[in-house]
């Protein structure tokens, strides 16, 4: 048993040996070179960027930099962002202001001109139009107006009410229950009847007493 | 060395390299290494040289960073290895047990005792085989002698002391399945 486990764990070693023994084919190494060579070169690196410091510390420096240019713009951009819905938010200057024309004030043709002083620059042009009324012309559409208190509680109304009562609303509706009501009051309250005027025979007749029948006695 | 060799040895002294170790010594001095590494998984010289061929390409493209590496040796031969294990996927390895044992016997063997020689390796070769991944590798990297138990635990990225466990185990295993 202790020959077979020697001769297993001979076995085992000798072809560990004998992997760790393999050689390289001849000319291996030349060869590897050779086609190392006809590689193009690899990428410089940035230069100008280890100029400054070391590699390590210039990548981290880099690396600083642009997260820093990156923070800043992010930075800027909401402060833009915010100024602009700020000023969306604002009643517009033009609103305020009387409303003014849109014409373009007419150009104005210098002598100095150029050859073609027939057909105004772009630059004339956008100075007629910066200082004419053009610049007070509202940019944005109007902001919607906030309601007023009886607009707002007819809005409320409408979402919370009775069909019954909203329809109630209607002016002719209104006016029919109106004329209702009062024709109501007016029976409820209207004077009783007249009461009937004596008369020569005031009870009816089945009311009235017998007549005395002949040879009666009273 | 070969007048291809030498030209290449120099170009590379002269031109390549600027900064960390030098490529031509590098080939001199790991090529070797990086063949066992490549073989011993592989099983095939052309696939092996193929392999340790790739390392060196790698090391190319990357070579401006070798100055920062500050082992290259166990940095070289964990390139070897992931790129044998690559290759391995695409060759079978069992299927050149064969001609790869009778290349491992000795040349100096008698006809009689070289055969006998090569289907013992070829039997240890298929019990090796048979192992479990992680105790196959920790065993046929021990088998290189230049590597130490840390540097193999830095290529397979474990502990040493796990190493050590699945050396231990990985010989178990082989004996108990070289008995079956």
């Amino acid at each position: 048993m202790e020959n077979e486990h020697r001769n297993h764990d001979n076995a085992i070693d000798k072809t560990l040996a004998a992997l760790k023994s393999a050689a390289p084919p001849d000319g291996m190494e030349a060869r590897i070179l050779q086609r190392l060579q006809q590689q193009p070169a690899p990428a410089a690196p940035f230069c100008w960027r280890d100029l400054l410091t070391g590699s390590a510390l210039a990548a981290a420096w880099w690396r600083g930099a642009l997260s820093g240019a990156a923070a800043a713009m992010l930075l800027v951009g909401a402060l833009l962002l915010a100024q602009h819905t700020l000023r969306t938010k604002q009643p517009a200057v033009s609103q305020l202001a009387p409303a003014r024309s849109l014409t373009p004030v007419a150009l104005p043709v210098t002598a100095s001109a150029p050859a073609s002083a027939g057909c105004p620059t772009h630059a004339q042009i956008h100075r007629a139009w910066v200082g004419s009324d053009a610049s007070f012309a509202p940019s944005h559409p109007a902001p919607i107006l906030p309601l007023t208190a009886e607009e707002r509680a007819l809005a409320r109304l409408a979402r919370t009410a009775d069909p019954k009562l909203l329809a109630a609303l209607s002016p002719e509706t209104q006016a029919r229950v109106d004329a209702q009501e009062a024709d109501n009051y007016n029976k409820f309250f209207a004077p009783p009847p007249a009461p009937p005027q004596p008369a020569d025979n005031p009870l009816p007749t089945n009311m009235q007493p017998p007549a005395p029948q002949q040879g009666e006695q009273i | 060395m070969d007048a291809i060799g030498e030209q290449s040895l120099q170009w590379f002294a002269a031109e390549r390299v600027e900064a960390g170790p030098d490529l031509a010594a590098l080939v001199h001095d790991y090529s070797g290494l990086l063949y066992r590494v490549a073989l011993s998984l592989v099983r095939n010289p052309v696939e092996a040289e193929d392999v340790v061929q790739d390392v060196f390409l790698r090391v190319l493209q990357r070579q401006p960073e070798l100055a920062a590496i500050v082992d290259l040796r166990p940095w070289l031969v964990r390139i070897a290895w992931n790129l044998a294990l690559d290759r391995r996927r695409r060759v079978r390895p069992q299927q050149m047990d064969e001609a790869f044992a009778e290349a491992l016997v000795s040349a100096d063997l008698p006809a009689d005792q070289a055969l006998d020689e090569a289907a013992r390796i070829r039997q240890v070769l298929g019990a090796i085989e048979r192992l479990p991944g992680k105790e196959r590798e920790a065993l046929l990297l021990s088998a290189m002698d230049e590597l130490t138990s840390a540097e193999i635990a830095a290529v397979l990225g474990r502990s040493e002391s796990s190493v050590r466990s699945l050396l231990f185990r990985a010989r178990a295993h082989l004996r108990q399945r070289l008995e079956d």
